[in-house]
């Protein structure tokens, strides 16, 4: 007892003495102050340094990396995967399933990726498919089969394994009733091996998306003949595919822990791409770590190399370490506030503009956002055609005018409407944070908003049936990178749900109008017109209300470099990254 | 009674505990608002096919009325079918046998590491009753059992992980080791099996920081449990009788007083199971540990009623017969408990 009351007082005097030296030696305070700043300023050209190179690198891409390089054994990356479904197309949904199919299968064609990354127009290339000629009425397709190219089960990809590939496409959509989602391939009258490296793809309409579409993740090709080797209850292999691979791409799966691991390896006898470009590792693993603070020790200490999904924080805090470094870039989510056209105030065409005019867009990209990504407002993305900058950037937050507008619409002292918030993110924007500051942003133009706690489930179930009174906050992806995407899937779909026929025939009409025309043109001058109108249509009339276009976020060890975004699949391009080592 | 018929008794009642446990989960999961139909519609793209969403609730019986589910689900659960996931359209039990051996694996190991740290922690701070021992033990035990698993992990990790790098950093073995081949699904048996040794001691070394985590919330409740507990005992005139009778101290203290005292130590002991199972939630996350805690955090944010129930029922049956060793144990130690 003696020994313990000495040891508490002394450690009470050692204390208020360190304080008081603390508070009272000015040469401490000098200390603390420049030895952070100098290394912030170093960590800082570091950094920008390092940007510079990526910017160069990327402008150089194709013929920086086209050489063979020497394979770094293993990068090592940190991803978040739960339930996964499978990688063989078309199954599998999440962002890592579609990254994953991307690094193992092909398409007949493919985007034009760096080129993307720069933010220019997304155009198919030929890929697995050499060239194709496509008929005057837009119905027949004819595609040049690759001719040197194998599976990474041994078989030779041909004009009939392509056939197979697609056909079992469709099969497993139709197992799966999917359909209602791929609804054009209805339209598809036959898919014939022409020859012995030729496929002919005869359709009903003509279907301009068709050559993104082949690209995206649920036609790509696969050897079809492997997978109905190992067919179960009539699913052509669906099941096995799920976790093996059977494709042509640069990797292929090595082993598959659910919830933990997948390593991929070099696909030896890879042909070298669209591109010529090969990729740079041995393999690559990908680790589920969900907790951002554990990857941040990992990324820092060394022991991932790439660090994919990291929140806006974790990348704030990695910039500091001198070697890693991070980046982002456009994704193909945006971040949107939904309400029906038939809720009371929603349904007039005044207030629906003061609501545009109350959302404070710049402040939901740095608060909620924290600057990663872009201020958008309408549904057809940069990078795609139809695009108008013009549109996608009309309203700015003018609470005043909002308030007076909505005045002068017979409410001098604002209305009420409720906010449903819920757990979720959209991309790097968290749901709870944006309805917040919505509620913020709101108020100053005279709507007061009431906050409700709600679910995804019970959101989206009110908007199918058509019961959504309130105001909620929603992310949307496209899966092929073609404006026939977002048209598709919102002018016709959510846009209906929201009430658009109730509030306006006219307009609703003319939407679905819009959307068959731009399905059927193939004259690319023609569609961006097509889709220019539609989108300036729906940004006026739809409930539902663009706000941020998110950006995808990685950080990688300095030592790696060629870290190229792939606009549809959610990733970086692995064939392209380089390790030194 | 004997404990034969001890034992079925409390089985047969098991049955029960469980069968109202599926039921009250069952009727919480459906009391959350919302249709995981439409949840999972809405990620790709919500009612791009309502004919599509409407043959997925068909097909699932999400259309059917509650009660009917829930006998639905009794019925195949008594033929040994735990049902399907609605997100990974694979029988959950699959799901159960790939997590459930990495959170027992390491709520085992928690446990050993509480006990045999908390007990004589407990024993050695009665006996050194308010020496400056006994203070220090006091004061790591109510840290211990104050501290957030939260921040505890990650101020472990920043130590030990990243300045010292002397344990790893998360998952259950080295990114560059092969993973073993599932046989059990417990690690440190598997790679024992097939004889995978660099395997065993990689297991062995990721599992000391998630379980000492883990494990040290519990440290500190069983060491004040058995201090509170063995200073009754030693103060009973029996101990004073048999120190009179000349005993050693050693003797006294190990036959005499730690038998006695231990009494509500290992009845605390089923408890925590109960605790380390469902406290592994904040571990295997910040750890990337692949148990079961984090299949059911996923199972409960997208509605997968049925996984959600089957993982109750799960961490329900470990714990009752984690409570019913506890009182078979119990009843050998102290001679007054007959069945």
């Amino acid at each position: 007892m003696k020994n313990f009351k000495l040891l508490t007082k002394l450690f009470v005097f050692t204390s208020l003495l360190s304080f008081m030296i603390a508070c009272t030696t000015t040469e401490t305070v000098e200390v603390i102050k420049e030895v952070p700043v100098e290394k912030i300023v170093e960590k800082i050209v570091e950094k920008e340094v390092i940007k510079e190179v990526i910017k160069e690198v990327v402008k150089e891409v194709i013929i920086e990396v086209a050489p063979a390089p020497t394979y770094a054994k293993s990068i090592n990356v940190r991803d978040v995967f739960f339930f996964t479904e499978g990688f063989t197309p078309p199954r599998g949904g999440s962002f890592f399933e579609h990254r994953i199919s991307q690094q193992i299968y092909e398409g007949l064609s493919a985007l034009n990726t760096p080129m993307v990354t720069r933010g220019d127009s997304a155009v198919p290339v030929p890929n697995l498919a050499e060239s194709w000629k496509i008929s005057g009425d837009g119905t027949t397709y004819t595609f040049k089969i690759r001719e040197g190219v194998k599976f990474t089960t041994g078989n030779s990809l041909t004009g009939q394994a392509v056939v197979d590939s697609l056909k079992r496409s469709i099969f497993v959509i139709e197992l799966d009733k999917a359909t209602a989602r791929f609804s054009w391939v209805t339209d598809i009258v036959s898919i014939d091996a022409t020859g012995d490296m030729e496929v002919t793809m005869v359709l009903k309409n003509s279907f301009a998306p068709l050559l993104a579409i082949l690209a995206s993740k649920q036609f790509l090709i696969v050897d079809a003949a492997e997978l109905k080797k190992h067919e179960e209850e009539g699913d052509w292999g669906a099941a096995w595919g799920a976790t093996n691979s059977v494709g042509t791409a640069a990797f292929k799966i090595d082993s598959w822990v659910p919830e933990q691991r997948l390593t991929l390896k070099r696909n030896k006898d890879y042909w070298g791409g669209h591109d010529g470009v090969g990729p740079g590792a041995d393999q690559l693993v990908f680790s589920n770590i969900p907790e951002n603070a554990t990857a941040e020790l990992m990324i820092a200490k060394g022991e991932v190399d790439v660090a994919l999904q990291m929140d806006p924080i974790s990348l704030k805090t990695l910039d500091l370490q001198p070697k890693v470094y991070t980046f982002s870039y456009p994704s193909l989510i945006t971040c949107n506030f939904l309400i029906d056209r038939r809720n009371e105030h929603a349904a007039n065409d005044e207030i629906f503009k003061a609501i545009h005019m109350a959302i404070d867009y710049e402040g939901l990209l740095s608060v909620v956002a924290m600057g990663l990504g872009s201020v958008h407002q309408s549904l057809i993305l940069p990078g795609m055609l139809g695009h108008d900058p013009a549109i996608s950037n009309q309203w700015s937050y003018e609470p005043e005018k909002a308030k007076a507008i909505i005045a002068e619409q017979g409410y001098p002292d604002g209305f009420s409407i409720k906010l449903q918030s819920r757990a979720g993110a959209c991309g790097s924007v968290v749901y709870t944070k944006g309805i917040e500051f919505l509620q913020a942003s709101l108020k100053k133009a005279g709507i007061k908003a009431e906050i409700v706690q709600s679910t995804g489930a019970k959101f989206w179930g009110q908007i199918i049936d058509g019961t959504l009174k309130d105001m909620g906050i929603s992310g949307l992806g496209a899966t092929y990178f073609d404006p026939d995407n977002p048209a598709s899937v919102r002018a016709t779909s959510e846009c209906f749900l929201l009430g658009i026929e109730q509030h306006n025939k006219t307009v609703a009409d003319k939407l679905k109008d819009l959307v068959a025309k731009g399905r059927a043109e193939t004259d690319n001058d023609k569609r961006h017109t097509i889709y220019r109108e539609l989108n300036a249509l729906m940004v006026a009339n739809c409930g539902e209300i663009t706000v941020l276009q998110v950006a995808d976020t990685v950080a990688l060890r300095t030592n790696m470099s060629n870290g190229i975004a792939m606009p549809h699949a959610f990733s970086l391009d692995f064939r392209y990254l380089r390790k030194a080592e | 009674m004997n404990i034969g018929k001890f034992i079925l008794r409390r089985l047969s009642l098991q049955i029960f505990v469980l069968l109202g446990l599926t039921m009250f989960t069952f009727i919480l999961m459906f009391g959350l608002p919302g249709d995981p139909a439409a949840l999972l519609f809405s990620a790709g793209g919500i009612a791009a096919g309502m004919d599509e969403y409407h043959a997925f609730r068909a097909k699932w019986g999400l259309d059917l009325p509650m009660w009917k589910q829930y006998l639905n689900f009794v019925g195949n659960l008594i033929r040994g079918d735990m049902g399907t996931s609605l997100v990974t359209r694979a029988p959950i039990i699959d799901n159960l046998r790939a997590y459930f051996p990495a959170t027992i694996e390491l709520a085992f190991v928690s446990f050993i590491f509480a006990t045999v740290m908390g007990i004589p922690l407990g024993v050695i701070s009665a006996l050194k009753r308010n020496s400056w021992i006994d203070h220090a033990i006091r004061a790591v035990s109510l840290f211990g059992v104050s501290m957030p698993i939260f921040w505890l992990a990650i101020i472990m990790l920043i130590i030990f992980y990243y300045y010292l790098g002397i344990v790893p950093s998360s998952q259950r073995i080295d990114l560059d080791m092969e993973i073993p081949k599932h046989i059990t699904g417990f690690y440190l048996i598997d790679t024992i099996i097939t004889g995978y040794w660099d395997g065993f001691f990689n297991a062995v070394h990721h599992l000391m920081l998630p379980s000492f985590i883990l494990g040290f919330s519990v440290v500190g409740l069983l060491a004040r449990v058995t201090r509170a507990s063995i200073l009754e005992v030693i103060s009973q005139d029996y101990v004073r009788t048999a120190r009179s009778k000349g005993l050693q101290e050693k003797t006294v203290i190990g036959r005499h007083v730690m038998r006695n005292a231990l009494i509500p130590t290992i009845t605390i002991l089923g408890l925590l199971v109960g605790g380390l199972l469902s406290g592994a939630v904040l571990t295997e996350t910040i750890f990337a540990w692949p148990g079961v805690g984090r299949f059911a955090v996923q199972s409960i944010m997208l509605l997968d009623r049925l996984a959600v129930v089957d993982v109750t029922i799960l961490i329900g049956v470990a714990f009752s017969t984690a409570n019913m060793i506890v009182d078979i144990v119990v009843a050998f130690l102290d001679p007054r408990i007959r069945y």
